[in-house]
């Protein structure tokens, strides 16, 4: 810190103005730069080890939690559907995985996957949506749909 | 009894004491510049998606840990403007979306060629009993756009697949508290 005393002790006396003036300009710098960020994390999303390029495609659980994504790029309208049934917002589906999720629990399948099959237009965030759903609720077997239909050569 | 006042010049002193000022202002100016981020970013400033979920980020990382961090953004070819974009429409031109590493923008193949580059630079020491191969111990931290297509999210984890890449990290904001 900057010491105290009296100016009529000190044999040199400083001016300490231009200094000042520097630290209130780097201070306006500073402040006008400055900005609050949000906490940035990341969901582990480990791939399988054993399946790569020409795979064939999982024969799937017979048990599963699908939700469909769709986005329709001429009308910009997205459809989602857990299952069979459209749901309309996060709260409705929140809740359809929810109740699936505890029954599987319930008859001791707490393994059971969420699947998120969402087209390839889908906004990036309505999947992340769904990943934020199944991580709150616990759901440790999150997977992503892939396309199958020109990704794998038939052998 | 009188008494004898002397006169004299009577100086009184009125200049301010800088000093308390010069501390604080020192004092604000470290917390700005230590809270100023002056480091070249591998995350590029674009609108990641929110999750409520998404964990804290270690504050200790890993020693031998390697991050490739890429970025899905939206930058049309030649800085030509996107009206839908910017009236926060959903973009679905062709070649709009861009794959970034450390500020540069690869086409698809270039970027296949390069996790493979990078999965090789970073394998694991031993061969994974499931894969039978040496699979890479290289993290793959997929920042996308909140509005990037989902399509292009797949094709780089398939391309992290195919470069033996397999711990993909999918990055999203924690939202601030609500008021």
């Amino acid at each position: 810190m900057a010491g105290g005393g009296e100016a009529e002790d000190n044999p040199l006396p400083i001016n300490v103005v231009p200094m000042v003036d520097i630290i209130f300009c780097l201070c306006v710098f500073f402040m006008c730069s400055f900005k609050f960020r949000e906490t940035e994390g990341m969901f582990d999303s480990w791939l399988p080890k054993d399946k790569g390029e020409g795979g064939e495609p999982d024969p799937g659980p017979l048990q599963e939690m699908r939700v469909i994504i769709n986005w329709d790029q001429t009308s910009s309208k997205l459809t989602r559907q857990y299952m069979h049934r459209v749901v309309k917002d996060d709260a409705e589906l929140e809740q359809c995985i929810r109740e699936a999720h505890e029954d599987f629990k319930a008859r001791n399948k707490p393994d059971i996957p969420l699947i998120i099959d969402g087209s390839a237009g889908t906004p990036w965030k309505e999947i992340m949506t769904v990943v934020n759903i199944g991580k709150s609720l616990q759901i440790k077997n999150l997977e992503f749909a892939m396309g199958t239909a020109d990704a794998a050569p038939k052998k | 009894m009188h008494r004898k006042v002397k006169k004299g010049k009577l100086k009184e002193d009125i200049s301010p004491n800088v000093v308390p000022m010069i501390d604080i202002m020192f004092l604000l100016l470290l917390f700005f510049m230590l809270g100023a981020d002056m480091s070249q970013r591998e995350a590029i400033e674009i609108q990641i998606p929110k999750a409520k979920a998404v964990p804290e980020p270690k504050t200790i990382e890993e020693k031998d840990k390697f991050t490739l961090t890429v970025n899905i953004h939206h930058a049309p070819p030649g800085g030509a403007p996107c009206p839908v974009n910017e009236n926060n429409g959903i973009c679905r031109e062709e070649g709009h979306w861009q794959w970034q590493i450390m500020g540069e923008d690869y086409p698809r193949e270039e970027m296949k060629k390069q996790l493979v580059i990078i999965a090789q630079d970073h394998l694991e020491p031993v061969e994974d009993p499931k894969a039978k191969v040496k699979l890479s111990a290289a993290f793959l931290l997929i920042r996308a756009d909140e509005r990037a297509p989902y399509g292009d999210v797949q094709k780089l984890t398939e391309y992290a697949g195919l470069a033996k890449i397999y711990k993909v990290q999918l990055a999203a904001n924690k939202p601030l508290p609500e008021k």
